[in-house]
């Protein structure tokens, strides 16, 4: 019979595998490279944008970047 | 006025500030919003603030640091709960999402859905002292004198928080845990 403080370990690992992300996304995709409209670009956006658009942004700029580059 | 790229340095440290300490700010931001979503983006906004002051951040040594993560969170946290508090207001709803579940395989979400709904509801009905020391001890996976750093607490406080908060969870699953049959049927 497990007792209850052995139960609650084995449940808190349970909450804890669904409660936490399979990983933290990578910070490249959180942090803006530098605009050539200037820092204040990026201030306006970040106020304007939820996370996850912001976070969509960031990934197309560096997309069209990539292909400009290419 | 020009932005050129932070030097690479500063940019080794932000990187190195997100591995440290990224999961337990994860950890405690969950606690105070509730939801993984909110939690990624005030995750996000504390490191687009510690990008903005990096400079400010090397000259710290690692513990103020931590502490100054944590307390750039915290103020995030508060902020976004008046938000909620507002909006919530406004519409009429409850501040409160429902329990995410997360996308755990089928099989196993069915058998721990009466897990989950137990000790997720006990979890966010703790009181919030309780709620973050437990959440950056198990999600954030640190010790009691890690978390104190990070919250400003003895490590004592912290250690006195956690066992209780884990009282109030073992009281809360106990009927459920009597019965472990409960998933059949």
């Amino acid at each position: 019979m497990t007792d209850l403080p052995q139960q609650l370990d084995a449940w808190l690992e349970e909450w804890k595998e669904h409660t936490l992300p399979e990983r933290l996304p990578d910070l490249d995709a959180w942090i803006p490279e530098p605009s050539p409209l200037g820092p204040a670009y990026w201030e306006v956006m970040r106020r304007i944008w939820t996370g996850a658009t912001w976070r969509r942004h960031l990934e197309s700029s560096r997309v069209l970047r990539d292909r400009t580059a290419g | 006025m020009s932005q050129g790229p932070p030097p690479v340095g500063e940019r080794a440290l932000l990187d190195a500030l997100y591995h440290a300490h990224g999961r337990r700010l994860y950890a405690f931001l969950w606690a105070r919003t509730g939801t993984r979503e909110d939690a990624l983006d005030l995750l996000q906004e504390v490191y687009l603030r510690a990008w903005r002051h990096i400079g400010t951040l090397a000259e710290l040594p690692e513990e103020r640091r931590l502490y100054w993560l944590f307390a750039c969170a915290r103020r995030l946290g508060i902020d976004h709960h008046r938000h909620r508090q507002v909006v919530a207001r406004r519409e009429g709803a409850p501040p409160a999402d429902p329990p995410d579940p997360g996308d755990g395989a089928p099989g196993r979400r069915l058998e721990a859905a009466e897990t989950w709904r137990v000790l997720d509801g006990a979890i966010r009905a703790l009181p919030a002292a309780l709620r973050e020391v437990l959440a950056l001890s198990v999600l954030g996976g640190s010790t009691s004198a890690e978390i104190g750093i990070a919250l400003g607490l003895p490590a004592g406080t912290v250690r006195y928080r956690l066992l209780q908060a884990r009282r109030r969870l073992q009281q809360a699953i106990a009927p459920a845990a009597a019965h472990p049959g409960r998933d059949e049927g």
